[in-house]
């Protein structure tokens, strides 16, 4: 139906009618469509990087990233290749680099879900019980170690409340890996010796808040 | 005699005072009543039997024990204040604190100095009995929810165990304030850090240890992964240089993040591959049928310029950095079937940016270290016996 038009046109188009309010559902349809053989390269590549995925995984992503394009993507468009100039050269381009970013955040968050299913689901039955009461285990600490993150980044949340100049200084020498009072002290603008001290200030209170969020949940919990 | 005991002893003159409001008197003579061994009781008992019904459900009815947790917080914090500020302000942060738990204890010596006066006049009744039932009751509600953060105060604990010797023994476990983690002074240095041993009590002490353990988290905290935001902004060009140098920072110790930023550039790869594919596609489907749509005009060694520099070669491998558009890398060629290990170290102590294993061989990204200004890496290949130790430029 819009053969006649080049992606330049077509993207042109989808832009003008949805700045109009007019649908825009055919005209886009039809130049993802273009873009499906290309995307599913890219996924491909992505799928191998990460050693994992499957051509049901490929269309998944696929729609995803035709979700995201209309949803951010448009205006993120612009904004890049104002911003960049060359860095998006082409509506393609820059749709194949968000099938890129789908198809690794999907990897990343299933990193763990997609380890080494069971072939046959009925393996999982076969299981001796030693297994499934050492999978238990290990499912339980899984789930108490994500309790203990929540829990952590609950007191942190507080002290960046309670002592946002602590948490600045405990974000950036921990969470953001400089571990250099020098260079912390550069990026904060402040003393070398007030980097020390607000890392240790936030030290003690994290650990206060931590305990006192814990013990709230243990009395939830009886 | 200590500082508390006198400042006990010279409440008794609020016992006969006629200056004393009700609250006053009760809050004294509850204060003797708890103790009693070691201040006496004279004055007491004249003091309450004093004290008519009305002004005692006067003051009943004015009572807001629930303002005594915002009291105790603030002495919470200005407690521990006294152990991290270390300075001339510490005496001053100490003091304040005191006073908030003085708060709390003058409320407990009303609440039992109320049960004396009605030993001596009768019980309230009706109205008057629901508020001082409101009241006691409010006071527990407020201990239960305080009560788990008395390790907050441990700073005070030399005065605390001052307030805490004067107590009848009846009213110290109640007096949590005073009381609860009261010889748990050794716990406070495991707050700022890790000690090098443990002391006897924190060795010994069930509530210590469980402190410690739990609070272990802040001790290793978990570092802040790059989010998909990150990456794109990363993959965008639209990161400050702190930010990036941050990227690299967490990716040389993050190997799921190396990971996503490894795929970023393979999945960049795969991008120019793709817009390769159909362009060349699209030239063959052109010229079969004469399409309208025009050509982008896109020749693929214009828009794909690579550069390549042999740095070394031996008998068993060669070394050739390739520089395309936006990428740079390292790559390391086997040239006689011998198994080839390669690792580039962008500074020393760091581990080895990670490889891919390509048809042309091992292939070491170098793009992220180039954007983040790092300018030259050591390389390290062996090959059977024949290794290679060289400092190479991108």
């Amino acid at each position: 139906m819009y053969e006649q038009l080049t992606d330049d046109e077509l993207f042109a188009e989808v832009v003008r009618r949805r700045a109009a309010g007019e649908p825009v559902g055919a005209h886009l349809g039809s130049l993802v469509d273009r873009w499906g053989r290309p995307a599913r390269y890219v996924i491909s590549k992505i799928q191998a990087s990460y050693g994992r995925g499957s051509p049901a995984d490929a269309d998944e992503l696929f729609q995803d990233a035709v979700g995201k394009f209309i949803d951010r993507g448009l205006d993120q468009f612009r904004g890049v290749s104002e911003q960049m100039p060359g860095r998006s050269a082409s509506p393609k381009t820059f749709f194949l680099r968000i099938v890129k970013h789908v198809a690794i955040d999907f990897y990343r968050r299933h990193r763990e879900e997609l380890a080494a299913p069971p072939s046959d689901p009925d393996d999982a039955m076969e299981e001796p019980p030693s297994e499934v009461a050492r999978a238990v285990e290990a499912g339980k600490r899984t789930e108490q170690r994500a309790e203990a993150q929540e829990l952590y980044w609950a007191a942190f949340a507080r002290l960046q409340q309670e002592h946002p100049k602590e948490a600045s200084a405990w974000e950036l020498y921990h969470h953001e890996d400089v571990e250099d009072h020098e260079e912390c002290a550069r990026r904060l603008n402040i003393t070398v010796v007030n980097s020390y001290k607000r890392v240790s200030r936030a030290q003690a209170y994290l650990k206060l808040y931590l305990l006192d969020l814990q013990r709230e949940t243990q009395g939830e919990e009886a | 005699m200590s500082v508390a005991l006198s400042r006990y002893s010279a409440r008794r003159s609020v016992l006969s005072s006629a200056k004393s409001s009700p609250g006053e008197i009760l809050e004294a003579a509850g204060d003797f009543l708890r103790r009693s061994s070691r201040v006496g009781m004279e004055g007491v008992e004249d003091a309450l039997r004093g004290l008519g019904r009305p002004q005692v459900e006067a003051w009943l009815k004015a009572q807001k024990p629930q303002s005594l947790q915002p009291v105790l917080l603030r002495a919470a914090e200005e407690a521990v204040e006294v152990a991290l500020d270390g300075g001339e302000e510490a005496e001053m942060w100490r003091a304040s604190a005191l006073e908030g738990l003085a708060a709390r204890d003058r409320a407990a010596s009303a609440a039992r100095a109320l049960a004396a006066w009605e030993g001596l006049h009768g019980a309230l009744q009706g109205d008057a009995a629901q508020l001082r039932d409101s009241f006691l009751s409010a006071l527990g509600t407020l201990d239960s929810s305080l009560r788990p953060r008395a390790r907050w105060f441990i700073p005070l604990n030399p005065q605390r165990r001052q307030e805490l010797e004067l107590l009848e023994p009846a009213e110290q476990d109640t007096a949590w304030w005073f009381s609860a983690r009261a010889g748990c002074d050794d716990l406070v240095a495991t707050w700022t850090g890790r000690p090098q041993s443990l002391t006897p009590h924190l060795q010994g002490c069930v509530d210590c240890r469980a402190d410690m353990a739990d609070a272990a988290p802040v001790d290793a905290p978990p570092r802040r992964h790059l989010t998909a935001d990150d990456l794109w902004r990363f993959d965008m060009g639209l990161m400050t240089e702190d930010e990036r140098a941050r990227v690299d920072a967490h990716t040389a110790r993050c190997g799921e993040c190396a990971q996503a930023v490894l795929a970023l550039g393979e999945g960049e790869e795969a991008v120019e591959e793709a817009l390769d594919m159909d362009m060349e596609e699209g030239a063959v489907g052109r010229a079969a049928r004469s399409s309208r749509a025009p050509v982008s005009g896109r020749p693929s060694a214009a828009r794909h310029p690579e550069q390549r520099e042999v740095l070394d070669e031996r008998r068993d491998f060669r070394v050739v950095l390739v520089r395309e558009r936006q990428r740079v890398r390292l790559l390391v060629q086997p040239l006689s079937g011998r198994a080839v290990t390669a690792a580039v170290f962008l500074s020393p102590g760091r581990p080895s940016l990670k490889p891919t294993n390509g048809p042309e061989g091992l292939s070491f990204d170098l793009t992220t270290a180039s954007s983040t200004g790092a300018r030259s890496a050591h390389l390290s290949v062996q090959a059977g016996s024949e290794t290679l130790e060289r400092d190479f430029a991108f």
